[in-house]
Order: C-alpha cells, then sequence, then structure tokens
C-alpha cells in the first residue's frame, strides 16, 4: 500500500522564528521524492511533522488521509529516519532491531540482516559507541527494513563515505522497485541523489519554492549569456534568479520556460542558451537574496 | 482504501506490546544487573556483622531492611531514562504517546510486584538465617509489616512504594526532557512529591519516620492508606500522561 | 552517462538509439527492463519508463507482454533516415553559416569534403555515434562518474 501525503497551510513558529512558513504540497505517493533545502530552511521540521514526532499547530498535514499525530494506524506505516540516532545510552544494535520487528508491521527480518551484514554492522555494540557513519548506516537499515508505506531519510547519509552512500542509494532503488512505496529524501548531495527523485520540492527559508517533476524541474531553469541589452530582451518576464555583467556581456538565469519561438530568436541573435542544472537551480532558487526595503 | 483511524484496541495491543518490550528491558537491567548487586552486598553485609558478632548497639539489627532503599531508587533512575530516553526513541518506531504511556504503566505494575516479591524473599531469609542464630531482625524505622511472615503486607508495602517511585521517576524524565537539565532539576522539588507523599501516606520507611516523629502522622486504617497510595501513583502517570501527549520530539 | 542538465528521460532515448545507430542493439534484439535500467544507472525508475515509453511511441522499440521490450525491425533504418535529415539541419548548415561569417568561400569547404572522399573508405562517420562504440548496451560501462564511487565486485 502506497500513502499520499497533503500538507496544507502548514506554519511552524519556535518563538519569533518561523521555521516553516505556510507550505502547501500534495503527493500523489508510491513515487521517490527528493527534498532539497539548505541548513535551516525547515527540512527536518517539516519532516518531523509528516511522522507525528510533534503535533501541528496551524495548517494540516495528511497521511493517507487521516492525521498522523498521536494515530498509530498513520505512525506505524510512517518511518522517520534521521540523521542523529536518539536512542538512549546503553541501547545496542540488536535492542533497536528488536524493537523494530515488534513495532513495525511490515518488517523483515531478513533483509535487516542483509543490510547489517552489508555495512558490516556489529550487532552486540552500542549505539553510542558506533562511528557517525555506522550509525547512519543503522538508520538506513532500519529504515529499509521497516519497508513502511512512507520511509522518510532525512540527511542519513552522514559519516559515510562514497562508496557505502552508493550501496544506499542502489539498495534503496532496488529495494523501492521490489516494493514500492513513498519515499522521501533529504540531502545536500544533489549531484549524487538527484536521479534518483521523481520530483522534488526545495525549501527556502521556511517556503516553498518548487515542486516539480525532476525531469520538468531540469528544463525549468537557463542561463542565458550574450550582449546585456539582447539577454535582458529574451529573459523579460521570466522570474530571474540571478545576473552577472562582465562589460557588455551579461549572464542571466531564470526560472521558467523561454518558448521556443525567443530561444531560436536569440541562437540566431548569437545568444547561448545554457540548461541549468538540478544543483544550479537549487543554488539560484535558495540564494541569499536582498531582502527589499 | 480503510481509513487510517486509530481504536482502543489497537492502542491497548500496541500499548502492552510496549509494556512486554520495556518490562524485558527493565528485567534484563534489574535481574541481570542490578539484582545480584544488592544480594551480593547485602549478603556481605550480613556476613560482615555475624564475622564481628553485630555492630554494637545495631546488632541483630535488619540488613536487608535497608535494601529498600536501592529497592526503590534504582526503579526511579530505570524510569526517567525510560521517559526521557525510549519515548523519543519509541515514537521514531511508530508509536503513539497514548501507547507508550500503556507501556510504561504496564511495566511499572509487573516491575513492582516483581521487586516485591524479592524484597520478600529477601525478608523470608533473612529471618531464616537469624533464626539458625536464635534471633530474630530488629527493624530501625516503620513498615506496615511486624514480621516477615506478614507476606501480604510486605509484598504490599514493597509494590507501593516502587511504583510509587517508578511513577514519578516517568514524570521526572518526562519533565526533564521536556525543559532541559536545569529548569528539570528545579522543578524535582515537585516532582519528587508523588514519592514522598507515598512514603508519607504509608507511613513507612525514613519519611514515613519523619512523619510519625515530625508530625505526629498516625497512620489511618490500611484500607484507606492502600488505596491512596495506589490513587497518588496512577495519578502521577495519568498526569505524566497528560504531559507527554503533545510532547514534541527534539531534533 | 548522464547529466542533470537536460531531461534524463531524453537523454536514455537517445542512448538506446545510438546503441541502434551503432549496431549494438540488432533488430527483434531485447533491451534491458526499465527496472534494470533504473538499478543499473541508478536513475528513478519512474524516468526510465518514460524514456522507454518514448521510444514505444517513436515506434523504435516494441512491447512483447510479459517478456519485455525489443528493438523494432525497422528501427535503424528509421534512425538513420532521420538522423540523416537532421546531419544537414543541424551539422552542414551551421557550417555554411559559419563560413559565411568568417568569410571562407563554399568552393574551399567543398574541395576539402571532396578531398576525403578521395581517401580510400577513410570517411568519417557521420551521426553522434562515436562514443557508442565501446559501450555495449547489454553490459554497458557505468560511465565516468559512478564507475569512480562503485566499488562493489
Amino acid at each position: 500500500m502506497t500513502l499520499g501525503i497533503d500538507v496544507r497551510n502548514l506554519t511552524v513558529r519556535f518563538g519569533d522564528v518561523v521555521a516553516v512558513d505556510d507550505v502547501s504540497f500534495t503527493l500523489s505517493g508510491g513515487k521517490i521524492y527528493g527534498l532539497l533545502g539548505r541548513n535551516g530552511s525547515g527540512k527536518t521540521t517539516l519532516l518531523s511533522l509528516l511522522a507525528a514526532f510533534a503535533p501541528v499547530r496551524q495548517g494540516k498535514v495528511l497521511v493517507g488521509g487521516a492525521e498522523p499525530f498521536e494515530n498509530s494506524a498513520v505512525t506505524e506505516k510512517v518511518c522517520l529516519i534521521r540523521e542523529r540516532s536518539i536512542a538512549p545510552d546503553g541501547t545496542t544494535v540488536k535492542d533497536i532491531l528488536n524493537d523494530a520487528r515488534v513495532f513495525r508491521p511490515a518488517w523483515d527480518e531478513k533483509y535487516a540482516d542483509r543490510l547489517l551484514d552489508m555495512f558490516q554492522l556489529p550487532r552486540k555494540k552500542t549505539v553510542s559507541r558506533l562511528s557517525r557513519g555506522q550509525q547512519s548506516a543503522l538508520g538506513i537499515t532500519v529504515g529499509l527494513a521497516s519497508r513502511a508505506s512512507v520511509t522518510i531519510f532525512d540527511e542519513s547519509y552522514l559519516g559515510l563515505d562514497a562508496p557505502t552512500r552508493y550501496d544506499f542509494y542502489d539498495e534503496l532503488l532496488r529495494d523501492y522497485m521490489e516494493q514500492p512505496r513513498t519515499i522521501i529524501m533529504s540531502s545536500h548531495l544533489i549531484e549524487e541523489v538527484g536521479r534518483l527523485f521523481e520530483e522534488v520540492l526545495i525549501l527556502d527559508r521556511g517556503r516553498l519554492v518548487s515542486h516539480e517533476e525532476t525531469d520538468t524541474l531540469l528544463t525549468a531553469g537557463a542561463a542565458v549569456t550574450g550582449p546585456a541589452h539582447l539577454v535582458d530582451e529574451v529573459t523579460q518576464g521570466l522570474t530571474v534568479l540571478s545576473q552577472q555583467q562582465l562589460g557588455g556581456t551579461k549572464s542571466t538565469a531564470v526560472y521558467g520556460k523561454i518558448s521556443e519561438d525567443a530561444q531560436a530568436r536569440a541562437r540566431s541573435a548569437g545568444l547561448e542558451i545554457g540548461s541549468l542544472g538540478l544543483q544550479d537551480l537549487f543554488v539560484h532558487l535558495t540564494r541569499e537574496r536582498e531582502e527589499p526595503t | 482504501m480503510t481509513a487510517l483511524v486509530d481504536t482502543p484496541g489497537r492502542t491497548w495491543r500496541r500499548g502492552l506490546l510496549c509494556g512486554r518490550q520495556l518490562t524485558v528491558m527493565m528485567a534484563y537491567v534489574g535481574g541481570l544487573w542490578f539484582l545480584p548487586i544488592v544480594v551480593v552486598v547485602f549478603v556481605g553485609i550480613g556476613a560482615l556483622q555475624v564475622a564481628t558478632g553485630g555492630w554494637g548497639d545495631l546488632s541483630w539489627s535488619s540488613v536487608w531492611e535497608h535494601s529498600l532503599q536501592p529497592m526503590r531508587y534504582f526503579p526511579l533512575a530505570m524510569a526517567i531514562i525510560v521517559g526521557a530516553g525510549m519515548l523519543p526513541n519509541y515514537v521514531s518506531h511508530g508509536m503513539t504517546r497514548r501507547e507508550f504511556s500503556i507501556g510504561v504503566g504496564i511495566m511499572i505494575a509487573v516491575v513492582s510486584v516483581a521487586f516485591a516479591v524479592v524484597g520478600a524473599i529477601g525478608l523470608g531469609v533473612e529471618d531464616v538465617i537469624y533464626g539458625w542464630f536464635g534471633e530474630s531482625p530488629e527493624y530501625t524505622v516503620p513498615h506496615l509489616y511486624a514480621d516477615p511472615g506478614d507476606v501480604p503486607l510486605v509484598l504490599a508495602q514493597y509494590a507501593l512504594l516502587t511504583s510509587a517511585h517508578m511513577a514519578t521517576g516517568w514524570l521526572i524524565g518526562a519533565t526533564y526532557y521536556r525543559f532541559g537539565g536545569y529548569l528539570g532539576t528545579a522543578m524535582l522539588l515537585v516532582t519528587l512529591l508523588p514519592a514522598i507523599a507515598v512514603e508519607f501516606v504509608l507511613s513507612v520507611s525514613y519519611f514515613g519516620q519523619v512523619a510519625q516523629d515530625g508530625f505526629g502522622w498516625d497512620r489511618p486504617p490500611l484500607a484507606v492508606v492502600i488505596p491512596a497510595c495506589l490513587a497518588i501513583t496512577a495519578a502521577t502517570c495519568y498526569g505524566t500522561y497528560r504531559f507527554v501527549r503533545r510532547l514534541a520530539i527534539k531534533p | 552517462m548522464f547529466d542533470d542538465r537536460s531531461p534524463i528521460y531524453h537523454q536514455i532515448a537517445e542512448a538506446i538509439k545510438n546503441d541502434i545507430l551503432s549496431g549494438q542493439l540488432g533488430a527483434d534484439d531485447q533491451v534491458m527492463s526499465t527496472n534494470q535500467y533504473a538499478a543499473f544507472y541508478r536513475i528513478n525508475p519512474a524516468t526510465a519508463a518514460k524514456g522507454f515509453a518514448q521510444l514505444v511511441d517513436e515506434g523504435v522499440i516494441y512491447k512483447r507482454r510479459g517478456i519485455g521490450m525489443f528493438v523494432s525491425p525497422d528501427a535503424r533504418e528509421r534512425l538513420l533516415k532521420e538522423r540523416r535529415e537532421r546531419f544537414f539541419a543541424e551539422v552542414v548548415d551551421p557550417i555554411v553559416d559559419e563560413a559565411r561569417v568568417i568569410g571562407v568561400p563554399l568552393t574551399e569547404i567543398v574541395a576539402r569534403i571532396q578531398a576525403y572522399a578521395g581517401d580510400a573508405n577513410g570517411g568519417r562517420r557521420t551521426g553522434g555515434d562515436e562514443q557508442a562504440g565501446d559501450d555495449p548496451v547489454m553490459r554497458p560501462d557505468r560511465g565516468e562518474e559512478a564507475g569512480r564511487h562503485d566499488t562493489r565486485h
């Protein structure tokens, strides 16, 4: 079973700080979603609410059509793996897996064993004595083997070296194809994980600035370079993400589709139109801009 | 698709599961580490007492009587860890706070009875051993029981004390988690009250002595005292549940 | 293998077309399943499926229910025809444009090309399949980026 997610006008405040600012989106479910945002953009806060780690005070969060907070019909199907283990001192790897086995209805013990072997995790060691990477690997093991209808990995790769991260991505894809479910991943390593996502959501200072299919997003931005006045002409009416000028040459990054017509005209006028990769687009969309005063 | 609605049946089933997990954890730490240490220590003290022919004035006073202290404070400490440590952990496993609170209640009940049984056995064994020397243990603080043979009263006293202390630990752990170290410590003035209250009302052990000597407290009939103690413990558990019900798990 | 500067499904379709053009994939050869493809290149399976769907739409590959996807018998022919048509628009025309800008007479270009024609079979291949030769599609290379990190044996 795959579960969809519906977030309506969600706002979260911590004192004066607005961590999540009037965010709304709908995920149809059964896909791999990427949640991108800089540190402090509200990703973790948002994901915590999907997994009922905290009550929703303003707005609405629905998972499978129901509110997750204090509703174990939902929470037993939602597994959020955070970057840091929160098991108390003295808890061993085995203890964590025992609890997961009891509380996760779709838990797959054999799969967990296989992942433990793959990550070479010692079962008897206490969690606090595991290295950073081992703790991440344990989180990944719990997250995948829980086979939860909604599985969320919030930067669950810290301390893992590149080969192990790629093992994680391979496992995630393989298991997702075998048991389709809703997977949400937040990561800073956009170059590594961008192609895993079917849809991408970008948060910037608590606001949702983009929610698109990955392939759509890849064509959503463009960098237009050439003589300044021509560049301005072509990019008129589009959302300008950034601009740079050197002498008479200007390079403008825009968000939005440049019409075929305009593209043809631009090219014949000698302008260069390059597409913005996911990483570039992310950087532009979440850049510190001077607030208009 | 069926609606994802929580039902009381599900809550209790998962609450029971949670209670089982917590109890097993307590049994592991308590049974494998704590109780053997307590037994060894007290047998050691007892042997020393026999070897030296008693401690002067305190000769043939009960050694096991003093086990009441660790037998309360250890479960209290464990309950703090349960409140502050296991709750976030179990929420991340998909537990609701309600289910977890039921689990804690079950754990407190089972562990209190188990500790009471151990306490009663200890007193009985001590009585037999002292008997070999033609003595019987003397108790230095007030108890519900006058004699280790009063098994129901021995069990009642140990169970009521242990459960009150565990409920208090659960409350302390939750306040520490919510308010942090400084405030949590300051709040001990209040959060320790349930445990002290039960000891006071029950009029046993050190606080019982204080109650009797210092406040002229006269223990009402057991038919009043025992339900009153149970009510304090239950109210503490329920109050803690109300407190954690909207608790946010920290990032 | 794939960059993230254009839609990935499009890149997938292009890669398979290149394999057909280069002969790596022959008529009625089975193509990897979308899931195999997704796992191999670490891409979202829905994205891979979209690439394959595009190829089915274009008639380059066809589906056999329950078995898999195969290269259409006339796929190579059609792709070659298409590429040849594009060749003039995308390769020759820009050459002419550029030549005019920098003042190279067209006769000079024609002479140059005729010189190539004079070489016995020394002509260069046309189309964009130069890289495809060492990229067998049933067991393809993972590409530089992936290969650098991949330690599995």
